[in-house]
């Protein structure tokens, strides 16, 4: 008898609370980009990109007249400010926790985004493994642009940066990689860089440089050749093409897999670097009928010549900009911490000046369904 | 102040009891006089002048006898051929009834009864009493003739492969369908009369050296407590039983089978057959047998273990479906993946109500639906359906009432209580409770309700032994038969607990080899 008076007051316990935190899905903003930029007065402005779902998941496909997102741009002080000004805006809550790409401005990179990117690492709804972009020209221009399959921004822009680890490198940085960067003994890093490609009608995106980092500043940019070399020193190549030979002889490889490793010697109190970067290919094109008439050898030999020629122009080109994207610098504090302890301040000219072996191995395993060309010559 | 009222109430009824008695009870230890005349009046005076009471008198020989049956319940053919035929060409006068029974009659079941209590219960329940002028003893005739349902396919349990004999409301009859598929001396049958007024008459039906006999004490005990004024199905029997009333779980099952019947008996439990009810009761229950199909046995037992995983999920599925797409939909978006999210969000957007009161609104819908589809006349049960099935499925959803995740969650969580029939009546409640906790605390009242109701069911007991058997506590020869059902040849014991005396069930063959060998 007396458990059960005490139902009720228990009950009343459970209504109590109501439906404390709880946020009905309807009056959500969902959060797709969330973007900021430096502008030309100092403060920070902050461009959250939300989604509109009944457009987005319309079955009969939204007429050309809705939009399938919604952009808020506010200028504030700081980013906080800023963010809750978004939040203002859209009359809404911001979900965060489903924001899938941190977007930011050029010139905030230039000046450091240590003091911006603070605020997304405490923020508890931001996913770990949200990508980074730096945007090279207006971010409201650039978050306007989709294409025909991927129609909000945000989802087309991690798509493009989804395919290009595919075919050049894995240089995707999610915030968790970012964090880990900037713990980094040398400090230089690269962020995919993402601008408005002129040429292209209707507008498109593309991701032809990549922004480098020293700490929490950018200091220049590299060309997608240049990447490619820097990712084959980082082992994140998992795919792509390979091109040798000049003009109409050429022959394209393509990767199957690829291993990168990285050996430091630092006996006689000089920092010597060996790369060794392991390849399986496949004979994608091959016109002319070269692997038949020059041999496997010849080829494979040009092929390695090729891969080790971008990967040192790839190290000629950090020792200019003196960023160590490569990450040598960890290689050997690993290897000895306390040599490293020593040549630590002295670093970026010491980096300058290493000369690292390159040793790369391919190994043709298949030159697809034709063992030579299908097309055959009239003797004259 | 309750104890006042009940005293009141119970006041009221006992008088109310006075009031109609003014026709004469007969007492349990009332003897029949020697006079017929007078036994005559007494019974007739008893039963009150209804009219379908029907008293006899012949004179035959030397002697005067009387019938006494009820008309309807008894075959009057029998009547003609066993009884007044004999009885009507009597030469010599009756000297004892012994005499009467031994020369006369040539009915199968007679019984001699100086009571006139247990006579009056021999024609109320079929039966023909005879009494003779000057014996102070009459035989009771078995010429019960009354219409019943033949033995066909039950409603329930209902297989693919398997029997199709079903229980029907004769209790006879149901026990000699349990006794054709256990021919075995020590299969016990024992009986019992419950109810005041209504008499009814209840079995237990166990085997001797397999069963508990302390279980049967107990369950003979429980039975022989009853004291209610009548009993019309084996659901009553099953409350006036069950260990832990309070519960939402069953501690007693049921079925229709009488191949289920047999196998429980089998494996050492009490059944518990009741006189008007289909419904054999079988004692103790365990939560898994709520997921254990009598088809499970009768089919390959990978096939069958994958039925037990289906029927696992789908009470999952029914307790947790929406209740968890309320948490998601109003605590955890998060867990939601990006293209889920936006076909929740479209749908939500344009209904009026917040996501918890929509699925109880659906909810409630579909137990009404439910309710009146069981309870109307077929011919009308369709019309609901076709109502139910467009207002509920499609216009709601088309007039923005409701979104339409949420109808499909609704039906998925409807669909799935109809896989476990046993545990449907607990498993609404439950629906209710889990509701209400994620639409207050969201994920996290999702899990204080799992935790509270585990508690619940493993301090549970069904007659001694804990609900959760074989789980918890955990025994591997009984997992054979859980979420598995492994080969039959690996089944070598009953389920560890309902049999002290007699645990083996077979003993272990390599059946494979001996195959081998043959070819």
């Amino acid at each position: 008898m007396k458990k059960i008076k005490l139902i009720p007051f228990l009950l009343c316990f459970l209504l109590l609370s109501g439906c404390w935190s709880s946020r009905e899905i309807s009056r959500l903003s969902i959060v797709l980009g969330i973007g900021f930029e430096k502008t030309e007065d100092g403060n920070v402005e902050v461009i959250a990109q939300v989604a509109v779902p009944s457009n987005i998941s319309s079955k009969n496909g939204s007429s050309s007249g809705d939009k399938n997102f919604i952009n808020y741009v506010v200028k504030e002080e700081n980013i906080f400010d800023a963010v809750q000004g978004t939040t203002n805006k859209s009359a809404s809550k911001l979900s965060l926790s489903h924001n899938i790409l941190i977007l930011i401005g050029r010139k905030a990179a230039e000046d450091g985004i240590y003091k911006y990117m603070d605020f997304f690492i405490r923020e508890h709804e931001i996913r770990l493994n949200t990508p980074i972009v730096v945007v090279d020209g207006e971010m409201d221009e650039v978050l306007k642009i989709s294409s025909e399959i991927l129609k909000v921004p945000c989802e087309y822009i991690n798509t493009l940066i989804d395919i290009q680890g595919k075919s050049v490198g894995g240089g995707k940085v999610r915030l968790l990689d970012f964090m880990n960067h900037l713990q980094l003994e040398t400090c230089g890093y690269l962020l995919p860089m993402v601008r408005i490609d002129e040429k292209s009608d209707p507008p498109a995106l593309v991701l032809d440089q990549t922004a480098v980092f020293l700490s929490d500043k950018m200091v220049g940019t590299i060309t997608i050749d240049t990447f490619r070399g820097a990712m084959f020193v980082n082992d994140k190549v998992e795919g792509g093409a390979v091109i040798v030979g000049e003009d109409d002889k050429t022959i394209g490889f393509k990767l199957d897999s690829s291993k990168t490793k990285i050996s430091v010697n630092t006996d006689d109190d000089k920092v010597n670097i060996e790369i060794k970067i392991t390849t399986n290919v496949h004979v994608h094109i091959d016109s002319e009928n070269r692997i038949k008439t020059e041999g496997m050898d010849k080829t494979k030999k040009e092929l390695e010549d090729k891969i080790r020629e971008q990967v040192q122009n790839a190290i000629d080109i950090a020792k200019v900009q003196g960023v160590d994207f490569f990450h040598f610098g960890e290689e050997v504090y690993k290897k000895n911490p306390t040599y490293w302890k020593n040549i630590k301040n002295d670093w970026g000219e010491i980096f300058k000046g290493i000369q690292p072996t390159i040793k790369v191995e391919c190994k043709i395993e298949d030159i697809g369904l034709l063992l030579e060309t299908a097309l055959k010559k009239r003797e004259e | 102040m309750l104890e006042k009222f009940v005293k009141k109430v119970t006041g009221y009824f006992t008088s109310h009891d006075h009031l109609n008695g003014k026709d004469i009870l007969i007492d349990d230890d009332v003897k029949m006089s020697k006079k017929l005349d007078k036994n005559i009046e007494i019974l007739k005076a008893s039963m009150g002048g209804s009219v379908d009471f029907i008293v006899r008198e012949i004179n035959s020989g030397d002697s005067k006898l009387a019938f006494f049956y009820i008309d309807g319940l008894i075959d009057s053919m029998k009547l003609e051929q066993n009884i007044l035929k004999p009885l009507l060409s009597l030469e010599n006068s009756i000297e004892s009834i012994e005499d009467l029974v031994r020369k006369y009659l040539p009915s199968s079941e007679i019984k001699i009864t100086e009571k006139l209590s247990e006579a009056c219960q021999g024609f109320l329940s079929g039966d023909t009493v005879i009494m003779v002028n000057g014996i102070s003893n009459s035989v009771i005739v078995n010429t019960k003739g009354y219409e019943t349902r033949s033995v066909n396919d039950p409603q329930t349990d209902s297989v693919i492969k398997g029997p199709r004999e079903g229980f029907i409301e004769n209790i006879r009859t149901n026990t000699a369908l349990i006794r054709r598929k256990i021919k075995d001396t020590s299969l016990r049958l024992e009986s019992f009369t419950v109810g005041e007024r209504s008499k009814t008459a209840v079995a237990i039906m166990y085997i001797k050296d397999v069963a508990n006999p302390e279980l049967i004490k107990k369950i003979r005990d429980k039975i022989n407590e009853i004291e209610v004024d009548a009993i019309y199905d084996s659901g009553y029997i099953q409350q006036y039983i069950e260990c832990n009333p309070g519960s939402l779980f069953d501690t007693v099952g049921y079925t229709e089978k009488p191949d289920i019947a047999a196998a429980k008996i089998m494996e050492g439990r009490v059944a518990i057959l009741v006189d008007g009810s289909p419904f054999v009761l079988t004692a103790p229950m365990l939560f898994i047998e709520s997921f254990q199909s009598p088809e499970d046995y009768y089919i390959h037992p990978a096939a069958a273990t994958s039925l037990r995983i289906v029927r696992f999920l789908s009470y999952f599925i029914s307790i947790l479906a929406l209740p968890l797409y309320v948490a998601i939909a109003t605590f955890h978006h998060e867990m939601a993946p990006l293209s889920l999210m936006y076909t929740m969000a479209a749908s939500e957007a344009d209904t009026p109500f917040p996501v918890v009161i929509e699925a109880v609104l659906m909810i409630i819908t579909f137990e009404i639906l439910k309710e009146s589809g069981v309870r109307l006349p077929k011919p009308v049960g369709q019309a609901v359906s076709i109502v139910g099935a467009l207002v509920i499925g499609e216009s709601a959803v088309t007039a923005g009432f409701i979104a339409a995740p949420m109808v499909i969650a609704v039906a998925i969580t409807a669909v799935s209580a109809f896989v476990i029939p046993t545990q449907a009546n607990a498993m609404v409640l439950l629906r209710y409770i889990m509701l209400f906790l994620s639409g207050t605390m969201g994920g996290f009242g999702i899990t204080i309700g799992i935790l509270f109701f585990l508690m619940h069911l493993t301090s549970l007991r069904s007659f001694g032994i804990p609900y959760l058997s074989s789980f918890a506590p955990y025994n591997t020869s009984d997992m054979k038969d859980t979420l598995i059902r492994a080969p039959l040849y690996t089944l070598l014991t009953r389920p560890s607990g309902l049999t002290r005396n007699n645990p083996r069930r077979q003993k272990f063959k390599k059946i494979w080899e001996n195959k081998n060998e043959k070819n």
